[in-house]
């Protein structure tokens, strides 16, 4: 019986063509945007999340200061047991690992100079870094053998004027401050690897550390690649509390209970404080360890992404009303031409509950049938969207994924919307299928429509 | 301190051109006597000297360019000019003793158009007297810039110059009054009063406009009020600050009344000129900003700025009827459009935003990009302007540039709602001072 | 046995004789650079012409010239171009923390302040202006020598800690009147960064302030600074110099 109802009402749809493709399609262009939208912030917050990595060079930064006897806070990690011990014991879900000591520097060349990002960098430690740069002067060859080598982006080489096999020199700071120079072998020029205009220079870490006034087995950040992205926020946990020193525990203690204690007066829920009184730094024995991961980073852009959704919704929902009135009268107009045909079939014996569950079920086709075609139609344009490699400028690059679009699709998602606009389609389609139900047959069949 | 002070050395260090080199022999450098002995007499006051001059010192700026341009309107030929110009100024300083000056200086331009005959302007754009009582209060009379407000593109609190700012072009001088400025300045706090003279019948019609400026933490507010019988009298407030590497500024106005006359709805013949006396609101705030990268790759320099203006009209439609009508002159009453001014047809919308970047010396090449927009938010119209100056040939500064305008017909900038583009190249000849 | 002993305690006399006296001879260098930072420190208003010439084989030579007003308390700084000529007129006036540029041409008065700006630097090294050669470096070494035609000490030194920018510092001063001619700045693997020449001196009242400064960037080739300052002059500034008033008045 129920398969009757179906049949008559799909027929019905296929009957009015025209006004079924309408209403398809209004559907369809709702659950498309939705679809999309979805597809393409959930593709972003990946991207995001791959290329931060890549160009932050993990996916868990350790960083370390120490506070020197002239009173100055220095970004240092001298080796501990704490550090190696829980490197150990995480072992098995570290990708990777980099221990890099980092500066700013001058580079000069005969009257020529420019400003350098530069990594001090254990070549031995870090086997794989070499094989990754893409080299279009030099050559990398000789980077071990060469305790003075440099290899440089090239940019910053063609800016210097300077040829592979010449030495360049470094101005730069110690972590105090002082100043220095250093002579360096330019190896290689290097393509700008990550594309993102953040590229840096390399140099060996014992070298480099000289020069900064580091000993050679220390370093300045810790990087960590994860095999299992799921773990991150443990193994974050983990690092943070096992490096953390039971004075920095003490100290926290007492800093809530000053914010408790203190008086904050608030506009509009803004707290307002009368100038914020410049923190004052008690000094400190030993290394302090701030432990960050790539998620805290991506929270901001998460934030704003689930925003996006949420308007992307609010859209769907405004595209779902329109339709739903849209359905609403099509149906009432559909029960109008179709005054005789109810009177008909009601006279040949159907009951009211089928009348409406004829009216109901179209309704349902049309929901059912408008969703999937977003959804393909969606599919369809992602795909072609996806294959185009965009050759933007760096700073787009980071939404994409080697410069194409990446579109996630959450199953979970698509059937919720799904569902919805079947919900919504049977809603706006319940007033009249009921009205048409409620028809007498004697009433229907003396219409003249 | 020290850092302060060489860092104003550095901003100042604007590399200008050739100079002679070191003029002297290293190794000789130190064979002479090391210590000069330099008199100074008690009463040597250096900072008189500089207010001295024995003779009148003449000077003046000389900008000679050729421009040629071709103006598209949808739906027209093409129209292309060429001009060649010659503009600057003259001035004449005299300073006789350290309480008196007298100063003049005159805007020229001369251009030649094709097709055209030569035409020539010369203006007198400043004509003032400096004295001063006890190097305590300070005077200046005569006709003379003045710049109250802090505003980039829009400064409505500048209520005494007579010239408006261009957005287009913010960086133009402005037409001042003819005024008598008093001057008292107390520590970093300024007093001034202004007796505005401009367009007066009677003494009686003499604008009263005093100003404060104070200096709290590392803002500066300043507080004025322009009074004139037979105008709206206004009150104005402005601020400058910074924040991180932006520099901050905002102007608020009200004032009583309007000197603006309103356009109403369309009555039976004609459109009613309103006059209004509620009290108008008038606020802008904006932030500029410059980047200069060391290699050169990002010299930035960036200014935007928000204006909501009291005075527009809270329904566009109204006054967009009212230029088509124009527009289609013939079908109004004459009568009544002869209490608008064109003053009252400008400054329409509610909401204004003016937006500046400029990319020095492009990706270290020897381009620089500029695009400067104007935009009535209210009526959704605007104009922007783009232009890219090119290297430097044989002493001469060529540039090209593009601009254009966009909105509906009869909106501000939407004219009668053809687009406009216009696309140029111009090239500075020479230029400079002397 | 007895010979050795002795000849032992005659070299450890010696040595510590020669010691004594190399402490007695650096009090002696230790008050010349004392001298030296006291004179630095000013104490009283300021006025001069400065000129500075800046060699750069990449940017080229540049030239500026401009009439600089210092008071006494060092919160209060007036600077007024000269040249170049498309400069001239603007001013700077500082107020400690307030900075206001004057455009001749629009006759506007533009305010900024400067903290923020300075901020950043100076966040990590915070102590970094407050040093001077007699409490931040001491003396590894002296001999004399001549420079030109002046007789010198070429005095060695070395920072006490890390927090001034150049550890190691050469300095030749002239035996008479402790001027400073030059000074060479060195990194902290001993490599020269700079040197500083100041061939001519001025005394004005009781100030003796140097007239000549050459400034060569030993890193960057042909890269040189000159400075020559004239029309000095210590005597009391008038209060309405440090105003927008006067800046209005001086400049066209």
């Amino acid at each position: 019986m129920m398969l009757t109802t179906m049949r008559v009402a799909f027929r019905n749809i296929s009957r009015q063509k025209k006004r079924s493709f309408l209403l398809v399609g209004a559907i369809a262009f709702g659950m498309l945007v939705i679809t999309l939208l979805n597809a393409l912030t959930g593709g972003v917050v990946e991207n995001l999340r791959v290329n931060f990595s890549h160009a932050l060079g993990g996916h868990v930064f350790i960083i370390g200061r120490e506070f020197t006897s002239s009173g100055q806070v220095i970004l240092k990690i001298a080796p501990d047991e704490r550090l190696d011990q829980l490197l150990v014991e995480h072992d098995s879900v570290i990708e990777s690992l980099t221990k890099r000591s980092r500066t700013l520097p001058t580079l000069i060349f005969g009257s020529k100079q420019t400003m350098q990002l530069m990594y001090g960098v254990d070549f031995l430690a870090e086997d794989k870094l070499l094989d990754s740069l893409v080299v279009t002067d030099g050559s990398l060859e000789h980077v071990l053998e060469y305790h003075d080598a440099i290899i440089l982006p090239k940019p910053s080489g063609e800016r210097l004027g300077v040829q592979p096999g010449e030495t360049i020199l470094v101005k730069l700071e110690t972590l105090t401050g002082q100043q220095n120079v250093g002579e360096f072998r330019v190896a290689a020029f290097i393509e700008d690897q990550e594309q993102f205009g953040i590229s840096a220079a390399y140099a060996h870490r014992t070298y480099l550390n000289s020069l900064l006034n580091l000993e050679a087995d220390e370093y300045q950040v810790l990087n960590m690649f994860l095999t299992d992205l799921a773990v991150l926020e443990d193994l974050a946990r983990d690092f943070r509390l096992g490096l953390r020193s039971p004075d920095e525990l003490e100290e926290e203690f007492a800093e809530v209970e000053e914010e408790e204690m203190g008086l904050t007066v608030t506009v509009g829920n803004v707290p307002i404080t009368p100038t914020p009184e410049p923190e004052e730094i008690r000094p400190w024995d030993g290394t302090r360890y701030e432990v960050m991961h790539i998620n805290q980073i991506m929270e901001p852009v998460e934030q704003m992404v689930g925003v996006l959704n949420k308007v992307a919704l609010v859209i769907f929902l405004i595209l779902l009303v329109v339709t739903m009135v849209g359905i609403t009268n099509t149906f009432r107009m559909i029960m109008i031409e179709r005054t005789r045909e109810i009177g008909t079939m009601r006279a040949f014996g159907m009951q009211k509950g089928q009348v409406r569950s004829i009216f109901l079920w179209e309704a349902a086709f049309l929901g059912i049938l408008g969703s999937l075609a977003g959804v393909v139609l969606g599919g369809v344009i992602a795909l072609i969207l996806g294959s185009i490699t965009f050759n933007a400028d760096p700073s787009l690059q980071f939404f994409l994924n080697h410069g194409q679009i990446t579109f996630t699709f959450a199953p979970a998602s698509i059937v919720f919307n799904l569902c919805l606009v079947v919900f919504t389609s049977l809603l706006a389609a319940y007033r009249p299928a009921t009205a048409a139900a409620r028809l007498s047959p004697l009433e229907a069949l003396s219409s003249h429509t | 301190m020290r850092r302060t002070i060489c860092f104003i050395l550095l901003l100042l260090f604007i590399p200008a051109g050739m100079v002679s080199a070191f003029d002297f022999d290293f190794d000789d450098l130190f064979n002479d006597d090391l210590l000069i002995e330099v008199e100074e007499t008690v009463d040597a006051k250096p900072e008189e000297a500089l207010l001295v001059q024995d003779r009148v010192e003449v000077g003046g700026s000389y900008n000679l360019s050729f421009r040629a341009s071709r103006t598209k309107v949808k739906g027209f030929e093409p129209e292309d000019s060429l001009i060649l110009s010659l503009g600057g100024n003259l001035f004449l300083d005299y300073r006789p003793n350290p309480a008196f000056r007298l100063f003049a200086k005159s805007n020229y331009g001369v251009q030649a158009r094709k097709d055209e005959n030569l035409t020539s302007s010369l203006k007198l754009s400043e004509l003032f007297a400096d004295f001063t009582y006890d190097n305590k209060v300070f005077f200046r009379g005569g006709k003379q810039q003045a710049a109250w407000g802090v505003g980039y593109f829009f400064s409505p609190a500048d209520v005494i110059s007579v010239g408006r700012i261009d957005p287009q072009d913010p960086d133009q001088d402005l037409e001042g009054p003819l005024a008598l400025k008093v001057h008292y300045p107390k520590g970093s706090s300024n007093y001034y009063t202004y007796l505005l003279f401009d367009g007066l019948d009677t003494w009686r019609d003499i604008a009263v406009a005093p100003k404060v400026e104070m200096v709290m933490g590392r803002s500066e507010l300043g507080f004025g009020a322009y009074l004139q019988r037979g105008k709206v009298p206004r009150l104005m407030a402005t601020l400058s600050s910074s924040l991180g590497d932006f520099g901050l500024f905002a102007e608020a106005v009200v004032s009583k009344g309007s000197d603006k006359g309103f356009v109403g709805e369309l009555g039976l013949l004609d459109y009613p000129i309103r006059e209004e006396d509620k009290l108008f609101f008038h606020a802008t705030a904006g932030a500029t900003y410059s980047l200069n990268d060391p290699d050169n790759l990002f010299n930035l320099r960036g200014a935007v700025q928000y204006y909501f203006n009291g005075e527009g009209y809270e329904d566009q439609k109204v006054i967009a009827n009212f230029r088509e009508q124009i527009f289609h002159a013939g079908l109004f009453n004459p009568d009544s459009v002869a209490h608008v001014a064109q003053s009252d047809l400008s400054s329409t919308g509610r909401h204004y935003i003016g937006a500046l970047l400029n990319w020095d010396r492009l990706l270290n090449t020897k381009l620089s990009l500029s695009g400067v927009l104007t935009a009535n938010l209210s009526d959704r119209s605007g104009v922007f302007r783009s232009v890219l100056s090119l290297p430097k040939i044989a002493g001469m500064s060529p540039s090209v540039g593009v601009s254009f305008n966009y909105g509906d017909a009869y909106t501000e900038f939407g004219l009668h709602g053809e687009r406009v583009t216009t696309v140029f190249a111009a090239v500075t000849i020479r230029s400079g001072s002397f | 046995m007895k010979k050795i002993t002795l000849l032992l305690g005659t070299v450890l006399i010696a040595l510590l004789v020669a010691a004594a006296a190399s402490a007695q001879d650096f009090a002696e260098i230790e008050a010349i650079l004392a001298r030296i930072d006291a004179r630095t420190r000013f104490d009283t208003d300021f006025s001069a012409v400065m000129t500075m010439v800046v060699e750069d084989p990449e940017q080229g030579t540049s030239k500026m010239v401009v009439r600089q007003f210092r008071r006494d308390d060092g919160d209060h700084f007036l600077l007024l171009i000269q040249e170049p000529i498309t400069q001239k007129g603007q001013g700077y006036l500082l107020e400690g923390d307030n900075l206001w540029f004057y455009d001749p041409s629009s006759r506007k008065f533009a305010h900024t302040s400067l903290k923020e700006t300075f901020q950043d630097s100076d966040a990590r090294n915070a102590d970094f202006a407050q040093w001077s050669y007699s409490t931040s470096y001491a003396v590894e070494g002296y001999g004399e020598g001549t420079l030109g035609s002046h007789a010198v000490y070429i005095i060695d030194l070395a920072a006490v800690d890390d927090t001034v920018p150049f550890p190691y510092v050469k300095m030749w001063v002239t035996q008479q009147g402790d001027l400073v001619l030059k000074v060479e700045e060195y990194s902290l693997n001993r490599r020269l960064m700079r040197s500083s020449l100041f061939p001519k001196y001025a005394k004005v009242g009781s100030a003796v302030i140097p007239v000549q400064l050459v400034f060569i960037d030993e890193l960057v080739e042909g890269k040189r600074t000159q400075v020559a300052l004239s029309e000095i002059s210590t005597s009391e500034i008038p209060d309405y110099v440090f105003t927008k008033a006067y800046i209005e008045r001086v400049n066209r």
